[in-house]
């Protein structure tokens, strides 16, 4: 049973990567779903989930790009598997891979932990003060809205420095660091900045841009990367000048 | 203030060979990916160029005899044909380089697809006129 | 003899989060079972609005007072989790302006501040309403994220004991003389079958009450009416924006992040799985919402999906706008005499801690422990909490 409106009219073949505790290497497993013209990725594992396979594990909630749960890799791009077509895969079979560059718990299941634990230093919150409706003849109100990024780890997936270096910082958490530097809300943007003034931190980026080119949010973490670097660079040229200055 | 400092605890990312993570360089479908694998390439064959470089260098040192059959060596045109391969590498490394230094420290991020491409095209060209001087034919 | 009780909750939902929250809080053992990641059941398909009770006030009393009630608590508890930005009730046309006093009355007599603004103020509050809106009322609704604001119950819980077992099906309930003992569940990722003995089961699973109840032979009375949302690309306003009617079809649109979710449809069916999305629903969404805002009309979607509500009542429903929103506990040694089971189910995501204090009480009244409710004063753990403090589950290589 397929959650589109209209009736199903292909199959297509999804090939699911799966790996299991204390499996060793992955197993493939093949399914074979009806597919309409809107079934989404997510439609068609759930459709295997309830009808073909239980013991198949995924992670979902919102159905609309907006919990950042069902991040994945389909035919090797990182994608959120609610709002993907099976349309927009190609015409062959899918093959299905969990994310990228975190440690696979079940199927397509990874650990989150590292992503949040990366988060939690920069201060982010979730909710931002400064949306301003357009429009308006004097500057109105502002109002309050949910940040941007979905935690979602595609850019983290995405990112070829952190697949070879396991101690960078990520593009989520120096989007959101970058954030926190733009609205500190009364906290001092030094302690971020700090934070990211690493070998490890900004500096350890080398600009695929992937990051932005995969993020379902238009956060763009490769220009808050770059954003990152600019301030450094700006507050060191003070500090240097001034220091120049005070000698004189 | 590195990261394990910060959270208190290393980042917990898998911990994989360096050929395998190396693999996830050449997975980036986009231009920007494009160009980071490039730079990754060009800049490895640069260092072995390097080191070659060096060795040729050294018999400097075993006198004028065995440098001029060296010279001799690199008249022949399948070597001039490698070393117009170096002279790519290095106007794509560099110029790319030009980008990258630029970009990375917040200027005209937003063009960073349009640099690369203004940056190869230059190449391109540069190249294409050296390769005439090389063999002569302007 | 609170540390020693334990209680088995079922359902990995919003409604399974305030129970697990509100009886670790009390002082007892928790375990609770889901069999996707949390949420993923129906909870985290919601469109995201923390109601007002104006939705409510006319049509049903009793959903409208605990829903402005729960609001103002939810607020509290679990600060920096809404934007903030109210919501409208949007006159349109003359038949809506006759609901307005009504409405007025409904929401006084619920307590739920409503200002009234003219057409002009109206329009200046948000430019990408209808030019043709007559009349709007303001009152707090919020946008949540739904998932985000569950998973801050579940950190809690965990923070306080809470078991919480993701990807484990309940496959059976373990009953022995009409009193249900434990549950019989499988570890979707092992494989593995084994049994889990409880003082007491709680039956949160939402849309799947009924076939959990089924495993001990009792009957929970609800309906399954699902209802299709729409996401569009564009955030057209900064409220919540709600048609002044009675409860219909695509008239609620709420912001979220840079989307717009419309919604929503209602009808009834008999699985709660795999809802679909039917014929027509999609652009009858975007006929109803490009009503309250023109611009959703030429606006890209984003995704279209369905979930299910599970409606307390068991009488003959056409569409499910006829039951009753509010929730209800059945302790089926009263309705059936079968003992150690209790069934929470209805309601709707803003009344999460009600319902949980309500089951709560009834738990604890059964097992005999006198623990007062404390969720309503308990500020919640971040949601980051509950991905940064889980332990090993599984051996890895």
């Amino acid at each position: 049973m397929t959650t589109t409106e209209q009736a199903p009219g292909q199959t297509r073949r999804i090939r699911i990567s799966r790996r299991r505790p204390g499996a060793g290497r992955a197993r493939v497993d093949e399914f074979d779903v009806a597919a309409g013209p809107d079934t989404t990725l997510l439609d068609a594992l759930r459709e295997i989930r309830s009808h073909q396979d239980r013991s198949l594990t995924l992670r979902y909630s919102c159905c609309h790009a907006s919990c950042g749960t069902c991040g994945m890799r389909a035919n090797g791009r990182e994608v959120l598997a609610c709002v993907t077509p099976l349309a927009s895969l190609g015409s062959g079979p899918i093959a299905v891979e969990p994310l990228a560059n975190a440690r696979v718990e079940h199927d397509l299941v990874v650990d989150m932990r590292d992503l949040y634990e990366s988060l939690e230093p920069t201060g982010r919150p979730l909710i931002r003060q400064d949306e301003e409706l357009g429009g308006q003849e004097e500057p109105g109100p502002t109002f309050a809205r949910y940040e941007d990024c979905l935690e979602c780890g595609l850019c983290v997936s995405a990112c070829p420095i952190a697949g070879s270096d396991s101690a960078y910082l990520g593009p989520a958490a120096l989007a959101a660091a970058w954030r926190s530097v733009q609205e500190p809300r009364g906290a001092d943007p030094s302690d971020v900045l700090a934070w990211v003034d690493d070998e490890q931190g900004c500096w350890r980026c080398h600009a695929s841009f992937e990051c932005t080119e995969v993020c379902p949010s238009g956060v763009d973490p490769a220009g808050a990367v770059m954003a990152l670097r600019r301030e450094l660079t700006r507050r060191k040229i003070d500090q240097i000048t001034r220091r120049g200055r005070q000698r004189r | 203030m590195s990261a394990t400092a910060r959270t208190g605890h290393p980042a917990r990312r898998p911990l994989q060979s360096t050929l395998r993570g190396a693999a996830g360089w050449a997975r980036g479908r986009h231009l920007g990916s494009v160009a980071f694998l490039t730079n990754r390439v060009t800049g490895l064959l640069l260092v072995a160029y390097l080191y070659l470089h060096l060795g040729v260098l050294y018999l400097l040192t075993r006198g004028s005899g065995s440098w001029a059959s060296v010279l001799h060596l690199f008249k022949n045109h399948y070597v001039l044909s490698l070393e117009s391969l170096l002279i790519l590498f290095i106007l794509v490394h560099g110029l790319n380089g030009i980008r990258l230094a630029l970009v990375g420290s917040g200027i005209g991020v937003r063009h960073q697809k349009a640099w690369f491409t203004a940056a190869m095209s230059a190449s391109a060209v540069v190249y294409v006129v050296v390769v005439l001087a090389m063999f002569g034919v302007i | 003899m609170a540390a020693l009780a334990h209680v088995v909750v079922i359902g990995g939902g919003a409604t399974g989060a305030g129970v697990a929250h509100d009886l670790a809080l009390r002082g007892l053992r928790v375990t609770l079972l889901e069999r996707g990641e949390l949420t993923s059941g129906t909870t985290g398909r919601h469109h995201g609005l923390l109601h007002s009770g104006g939705r409510y006030a006319v049509g049903d009393r009793e959903a409208g007072i605990e829903c402005i009630r729960e609001n103002q608590i939810l607020r509290r508890i679990a600060p920096g989790s809404f934007e903030e930005n109210g919501g409208l009730f949007v006159a349109l046309t003359d038949e809506d302006m006759d609901h307005l006093n009504p409405f007025l009355d409904a929401c006084e007599a619920c307590g739920i501040p409503a200002t009234v603004h003219k057409a002009e103020t109206a329009r200046q509050l948000e430019p990408g309403l209808n030019p043709e809106v007559k009349v709007a009322v303001e009152v707090p609704d919020a946008t949540v994220d739904p998932m985000r604001l569950v998973l801050r119950f579940f950190a809690t819980a965990r923070r306080n004991g809470a078991d919480l077992r993701t990807f484990t099906e309940v496959t059976g309930l373990a009953c022995t003389a009409r009193t249900v003992s434990g549950v019989l569940a499988r570890d979707l990722v092992t494989e593995r079958d084994y049994e889990i003995a409880a003082d007491l089961v709680v039956n949160a699973a939402g849309p799947w009450s009924g076939q959990i109840g089924q495993m001990a032979g009792v009957t929970v009375p609800m309906q399954l009416s699902p209802g299709v949302l729409l996401a569009v690309r564009g955030r057209f306003c900064a409220r919540v924006l709600n048609r002044l009617h009675s409860s219909a079809d695509g008239d609620i649109i709420v912001p979220q992040r840079g989307l717009s979710v419309v919604g929503t449809t209602s009808w009834v069916v008999d699985e709660p799985d795999v809802p679909p999305v039917p014929a027509g629903h999609v652009a009858r969404m975007y006929a109803e919402g490009s009503k309250l805002v023109p611009a959703i009309a030429a606006a890209e979607r984003r995704a279209a999906w369905s979930a299910v509500r599970p409606l307390v009542g068991g009488g003959a429903a056409s569409t499910g706008r006829e039951l009753s929103r509010t929730f209800q506990c059945f302790d089926h040694k009263q309705t059936e005499g079968v003992e150690g089971l209790v069934t929470i189910v209805g309601g709707k995501a803003t009344t999460l801690r009600a319902m949980a204090e309500t089951a709560a009480d009834v738990v604890c009244a059964k097992l005999g422990i006198d623990a007062a409710c404390q969720t309503a004063q308990t500020v919640l753990a971040p949601h980051g909490a509950y991905y940064t403090e889980r332990g090993e589950r599984y051996d890895h290589d």
